[in-house]
């Protein structure tokens, strides 16, 4: 089963061009949205495996605001963003934060950082869920 | 001998210094030249208050024979009466003639009563002064001097006797006053207003009208002054500086005097006082006032002078200016320190006011008048230190506010303009990135077609550097004007393909339209991929003529933008089929993020597209 993405991004060629790219690497792209209240609301229906996620966004909400919400749904997040100042970079390093990408971005980063933190969003999960006592 | 005249306006008198006069300039012994008849009542004028002196004028008032003298005339020359009657006042008493020669002939010639005083100096010391008149009457001239001066009182005396007549006598001049104080109520002579320099009050019996005005160097002296004479001692002198309300600094020398009846109690207290600051002896002034002086001028900066004691405390005018109260009406109190905004700023104050600590460097916020919207910002260095085994303090005030808000205003720019340049960095790397992502998505669509690729690259990226252009030199991503943008643009189409391909660009735009960057920037994508598209499609055959890609831009409403780009090409036979190219997802993506509605518009000749887009999107600033 391929992985599971959703895009929030408020720049429509670069989701585009995301949607794209991550679709040749195999990923399922489970939607495009442009608004922080979309993403929350998109990753609670779809419940992506990851949501990479921009931080300037259309709308009042930003990006980091929205993460803290979707990281309640224990789904991780990978920031992708033009901003790589370090205050942004602290203020985004909250829970739910597996990653940093900055724009313009590398696919092929994109990929292993996307690769590694689902591998990580799983052990995660398993550990939690051993903890509780349920098994995979 | 030396004579000043001075003119009283006020009392309508004319005030005669006479210096130094000699015995011989006061009395000649000449032999008698005329004689004079018999003055009636002679015994009984002896026995006046008031000296009573006649003259005969002579040559028509050029000389004065003396007819007769009053008795302390007489008694202060050590002479009778007949050493001097009959005589020409010129010749026995030459001093005189020249004082009085002026206004008896003035009198003379008018017949009018002249008022005149007489001071006498000797070796720089008053020594008496008289109040005349001057009367012309049954033709001879009378001179009628108070009888009080003529004793030859000397106002120095520290005998505790005549204090009524010396009050009344001290009346007259004009920088010297006296007060009673009887039953804790004050009695003040005009003298004492002329010092002070103000009119009289209703409250003034009430307190010590001239020792209240004491500065408060010079206090100390004056509870000296009033404990000694608490204590049976009857008289004291001395010298102190009062400051007036105008804020002249005044020396002046106080005479005190009390009346103890026989159990020792006080019944009575007496003062003179005499405004000495115009004695050249005076006019030194302390170290301190010359740097008060300095001070005066400065707005900003006050000089505190013993601020941290309450009853010497002396500031110059840049602390009353800065806490906008009138010296005057300035008590030293803890109010002030009250009105300091900061908590821990009044908590040090307090501490060096209380001998906790012997200094303080602060920075504080203060509230005018308790009022917290009309705030100054200050500096404030106390230092208390010992001299000559005594405690004192010093300190300086500084009004910073002007520099405060200068400060404020330039680290709020400095602030804006780190987030203008942030803001900046994150659009030209967000830019970079949709270049980027237009370059992935092309060359999946056009992989055998690189010119195509390097076309649209071109169109794009001359766009996005429009904008950057456009937006170097402000400040105000909120308010940018299309026209100027569309107008660069054709200009870059022009030089791009315009003039390869033989296309013509017109463009109308309305004039009014402001746009933010967030919608600049999509829309100026969007037209450059319609354009690209009606390039591709509108005209396959390169060498048809008047080949025309027109733009109109208007404003529909205050809130919406309309955009309809039309070509004269050739026309789409199925419009389904074009829904499905790179070119149309771009422009459907790019409208989305407009907000905006796209349409296909066919008309008779060629293609067209209606694009409506909001004009305003909210802006935010990147932090």
């Amino acid at each position: 089963m391929n992985e599971r993405i959703l895009i929030v991004e408020d720049e429509a060629i670069t989701a585009l061009d995301l949607k794209y790219s991550l679709e040749e690497l195999g990923y399922e792209i489970v939607d495009t949205v442009d608004t922080g209240q979309d993403a929350i609301d998109t990753a609670a229906e779809k419940v992506p495996d990851v949501v990479l996620m921009d931080i300037k966004l259309k709308g009042d909400m930003e990006g980091i605001e929205a993460a803290e919400v979707i990281s309640e749904l224990r789904i991780p997040i990978i920031y992708l963003t033009a901003n790589t100042d370090t205050d942004t970079f602290e203020k985004s390093n909250v829970k739910g934060s597996y990653g940093f990408v900055s724009k313009p971005y590398d696919i092929n980063k994109l990929d292993k950082t996307l690769k590694i933190t689902i591998n990580r969003a799983k052990l995660e999960e398993k550990r939690i869920n051993d903890a509780s006592g349920f098994t995979e | 001998m030396r004579i000043e005249k001075t003119y009283r306006q006020l009392e309508g008198i004319e005030e005669v210094n006479i210096y130094d006069i000699t015995e011989s300039e006061l009395f000649q012994q000449v032999p008698k030249e005329f004689d004079v008849p018999f003055t009636p009542f002679e015994k009984t004028l002896k026995h006046l208050s008031n000296d009573l002196d006649i003259f005969v004028p002579y040559d028509d008032g050029e000389d004065f024979i003396v007819h007769r003298l009053g008795l302390s005339a007489l008694v202060r020359g050590h002479i009778e009466q007949n050493d001097v009657a009959g005589r020409l006042l010129s010749k026995t008493s030459p001093g005189f003639y020249k004082v009085l020669k002026e206004p008896f002939q003035e009198v003379y010639k008018t017949h009018e009563i002249k008022k005149m005083r007489f001071y006498y100096h000797f070796h720089e010391k008053l020594a008496r002064f008289s109040n005349v008149k001057i009367i012309y009457d049954m033709d001879r001239i009378v001179l009628i001097s108070d009888h009080r001066d003529n004793r030859g009182t000397n106002l120095h005396v520290s005998d505790d006797e005549g204090f009524d007549e010396k009050a009344n006598l001290i009346e007259y001049f004009s920088l010297t006053g006296s007060y009673y104080k009887i039953n804790d109520r004050y009695t003040w002579t005009q003298g004492i207003y002329n010092i002070i320099n103000r009119t009289r009050e209703e409250n003034d019996e009430y307190y010590n009208i001239v020792f209240d005005l004491v500065i408060p160097e010079d206090k100390p002296i004056i509870e000296k002054m009033l404990k000694v004479m608490d204590q049976k001692r009857s008289n004291y002198e001395s010298v102190i500086r009062i400051k007036t309300n105008d804020g002249t600094l005044k020396y002046i020398e106080v005479s005190l005097y009390s009346k103890f009846d026989e159990y020792g109690n006080l019944i009575n207290r007496y003062g003179l006082i005499k405004d000495v600051s115009t004695d050249s002896s005076r006019k030194m002034t302390r170290p301190v006032d010359f740097l008060l002086k300095g001070f005066k001028n400065n707005k900003n900066l006050a000089l505190l002078i013993e601020p941290l004691n309450p009853k010497q405390y002396e500031f110059s005018e840049g602390f009353y200016q800065l806490i906008e109260i009138e010296p005057e009406d300035y008590r030293y109190s803890r109010e002030v320190v009250d009105n300091i905004v900061e908590e821990d700023v009044q908590c040090k104050l307090k501490e060096l006011i209380d001998g906790e600590v012997d200094d303080i460097d602060v920075a504080f916020t203060y509230d005018v008048g308790g009022d917290p919207n009309h705030q100054k910002m200050c500096e404030l260095y106390i230092e208390r230190f010992e001299f000559n085994s005594e405690t004192h303090s010093i300190g300086f005030l500084t009004d910073v506010t002007h520099e405060k808000i200068k400060q404020r205003e330039l680290i709020e720019a400095n602030e804006h303009q780190k987030i203008l340049i942030k803001e900046v960095h994150h659009r030209v790397k967000n830019n970079l990135q949709v270049l980027n992502s237009f370059l992935n998505l092309e060359k999946r669509a056009y992989k055998n077609k690189p010119n195509i690729i390097i076309d649209h690259m071109q169109s794009r990226l001359s766009s996005l550097a429009i904008l950057h252009e456009k937006t170097y030199n402000t400040t105000d991503f909120k308010n940018i004007n299309l026209k100027e943008y569309i107008v660069d643009q054709d200009s870059q189409l022009r030089g791009l393909i315009g003039l390869r391909d033989g296309i013509e660009f017109v463009s109308e735009v309305d004039e009014d339209i402001n746009l933010t960057i967030e919608v600049i920037t999509p829309l100026l994508l969007v037209i450059d991929e319609l354009t690209m598209n009606a390039i591709k499609h509108a005209f396959p055959d390169k060498s048809v003529p008047n080949k025309k890609i027109f733009k109109q831009i208007t404003k529909l409403d205050n809130s919406t933008g309309q955009l309809i780009l039309k070509d004269n090409g050739v026309g789409i036979d199925d419009p389904t089929k074009i829904t499905k190219n790179l070119g149309c997802e771009i422009i459907k993506n790019l409208t989305k993020q407009l907000d905006g509605k796209i349409e296909l518009i066919q008309h008779e000749h060629g293609t067209g597209y209606k694009l409506t887009f909001p004009l305003d999107m909210e802006h935010t600033i990147e932090g």
